[in-house]
C-alpha cells in the first residue's frame, strides 16, 4: 500500500512541472509586496481625497473618455488620502500594474497619481508611451504646470492643468517615434 | 486486490510519463525570461551612463568648484561602464559583485552630486539642468524596476532547476547553474521625490515616470499547481 501512496504523491506533484515555477511568498522582498491598493474605478478618474469638484470632474471623466475614443490613450486621474507609508514612485507603478491602465497591445497608458497629504504627485507612463511621455517631459508637467497651482493651494487646477498638458501633447503626437524592445516584447506577450 | 494492484500499476506508469516532460522545457524557459530581465537591466544602467556627461558638464558649467566630486562621478562612471556582464557571468558571483559593487559606486557619487548642487540655487534654477536631473531620476527609477524584475525571475529560475521534478531535467539535461540576483537596493538607491513644502524655494526636480508600466498578468505570475 505504501508504494501506492508513493504513487499517488508523484502524481499530484507531477502536474507542476508544467506549470510556470511561483516565487515562494516568504521569499519575495519587502518593496515587492503590495501595499492596499484603491479598487479600480469604472471611469478614469478616482478622487478619494475630494481635490477635484463634482462638476469638474464630470468634466474631467469625459475628457479622458474623449482621449480614449480619439486617441486610444487610456490616462487615469487618481488621488489618494495615503500612500500607506510608500514611495510615490512604488505605489504609483503597483498601482497602474494592478489596474492594468490601457489595452495590453499597445501599452499606451497613463496615470496621474497626486496624494495630497503626502505633498506628492507622479505620472506614470507605460512603455507604450515612453517616447511621447518621456521622462523629461513628465518631469516639466509636473514642474511647471501642476506644482506651481499646488503651492497655490488649487489642487484641482492644478491636476487639471497637469492633465491638459499630456492630453496635448498625445494629441500632437501622431507618428510617436518606436518603442523600446523590451516594450514590444511585452505587447507580443500580450497579444 | 487485484484491482488496487493495477490500479497502481497505471499511476505509477502515468506518473513516470508525466516526469518525462519536467524540466526539459521550463528549465531553459525560466532561463531566457531571466535573461530578458537582465537585457533590461543592462539597458537601465547604460541609460543612466548615458546621462552623466552632460549632467557633469552642466554642474561644472555653474559650480566648477566642485572638483573633486565631478571627478568622482566621471571616474566611477568609467569603471562602472568598464565592467561588462556577459548572461554566463549572471551564474559567476564574484563577476555579477564586481558589477554590481561599481554601479553601487556610480549611485553613491551620483547622490554626493545631488547633495553638492543643493548649494547651488542658479543651477537649480535653470531648466535644462532640471530636465537632466529628471532624466536621471527616471533612468534610476528605470534600474530599481528593471532590478526588481530581474531578481523575480532570478529566483523563479533558481526555485524551478532545485524544485522536484525539474531539477531532474535541470541536473540531467541542462546543467543547469543557478543565477545571482542583486542584492536590496541600498537606501541611497532611493530618488528623492517632490516635497510641496518647501514654497518659495526653486522647485525640486519633479518625480518623473519610470516608463515601464507591464500589465498585471506580468507583475503576479501564475499561480503554480504544486
Amino acid at each position: 500500500m505504501k508504494a501506492g501512496v508513493l504513487a499517488l504523491a508523484i502524481l499530484l506533484i507531477a502536474p507542476g512541472c508544467s506549470a510556470k515555477a511561483d516565487v515562494p511568498a516568504g521569499s519575495r522582498e519587502p518593496s515587492e509586496i503590495a501595499t492596499s491598493l484603491p479598487q479600480r474605478p469604472e471611469g478614469p478618474v478616482l478622487d478619494e481625497a475630494h481635490i477635484i469638484p463634482d462638476d469638474a470632474e464630470a468634466m474631467l471623466d469625459k475628457q479622458l473618455r474623449d482621449l480614449w475614443e480619439r486617441n486610444h490613450t487610456a490616462l487615469v486621474v487618481v488621488s489618494v488620502n495615503s500612500l500607506g507609508g510608500d514611495t510615490i514612485e512604488h505605489f504609483s507603478l503597483q498601482l497602474a500594474n494592478a489596474w492594468g491602465i490601457g489595452d495590453a497591445r499597445d501599452l499606451r497608458g497613463l496615470l496621474v497619481l497626486v496624494a495630497p497629504n503626502e505633498r506628492q504627485v507622479r505620472i506614470e507612463v507605460s512603455c507604450g508611451l515612453e517616447n511621447v511621455i518621456t521622462d523629461v517631459f513628465a518631469g516639466q508637467v509636473i514642474r511647471e504646470r501642476m506644482i506651481p497651482r499646488f503651492k497655490h493651494g488649487n489642487l484641482s487646477e492644478g491636476t487639471l492643468a497637469g492633465v491638459d498638458a499630456l492630453i496635448e501633447k498625445l494629441d500632437a503626437s501622431a507618428n510617436p517615434p518606436p518603442v523600446s524592445a523590451s516594450c514590444r516584447s511585452k505587447m507580443k506577450e500580450a497579444a | 486486490m487485484s484491482v488496487i494492484a493495477s490500479l497502481r500499476v497505471a499511476l505509477v506508469a502515468l506518473a513516470a510519463l508525466s516526469l518525462t516532460a519536467c524540466g526539459i522545457n521550463s528549465v531553459p524557459a525560466a532561463q531566457e525570461e531571466a535573461k530578458a530581465r537582465w537585457a533590461d537591466v543592462q539597458s537601465a544602467y547604460q541609460r543612466r551612463a548615458d546621462l552623466i556627461p552632460n549632467l557633469v558638464a552642466a554642474v561644472r558649467g555653474a559650480a566648477a568648484s566642485e572638483t573633486t566630486i565631478l571627478t568622482n562621478v566621471t571616474e566611477a562612471r568609467a569603471r562602472a561602464t568598464s565592467i561588462n556582464v556577459t548572461t554566463e557571468d549572471l551564474s559567476n558571483p564574484a563577476e555579477f559583485q564586481r558589477f554590481q559593487d561599481a554601479q553601487n559606486q556610480l549611485t553613491q557619487a551620483l547622490g554626493q552630486l545631488r547633495t553638492v548642487v543643493e548649494n547651488y540655487p542658479q543651477l537649480q534654477s535653470q531648466a535644462r539642468f532640471a530636465d537632466l536631473m529628471t532624466a536621471l531620476e527616471g533612468s534610476e527609477n528605470r534600474i530599481n524596476t528593471a532590478r526588481d524584475r530581474y531578481n523575480e525571475a532570478v529566483r523563479a529560475y533558481n526555485t524551478e532547476i532545485r524544485t522536484f521534478p525539474s531539477i531532474i531535467g535541470a541536473k540531467i539535461v541542462h546543467g543547469a547553474k543557478p543565477m545571482v540576483p542583486f542584492e536590496a537596493a541600498e537606501s541611497a538607491q532611493t530618488a528623492p521625490t517632490v516635497n510641496l513644502d518647501n514654497i518659495g524655494a526653486p522647485a525640486p526636480a519633479a518625480t518623473p515616470a519610470a516608463n515601464d508600466n507591464a500589465p498585471a498578468e506580468q507583475q503576479q505570475p501564475a499561480a503554480a499547481a504544486n
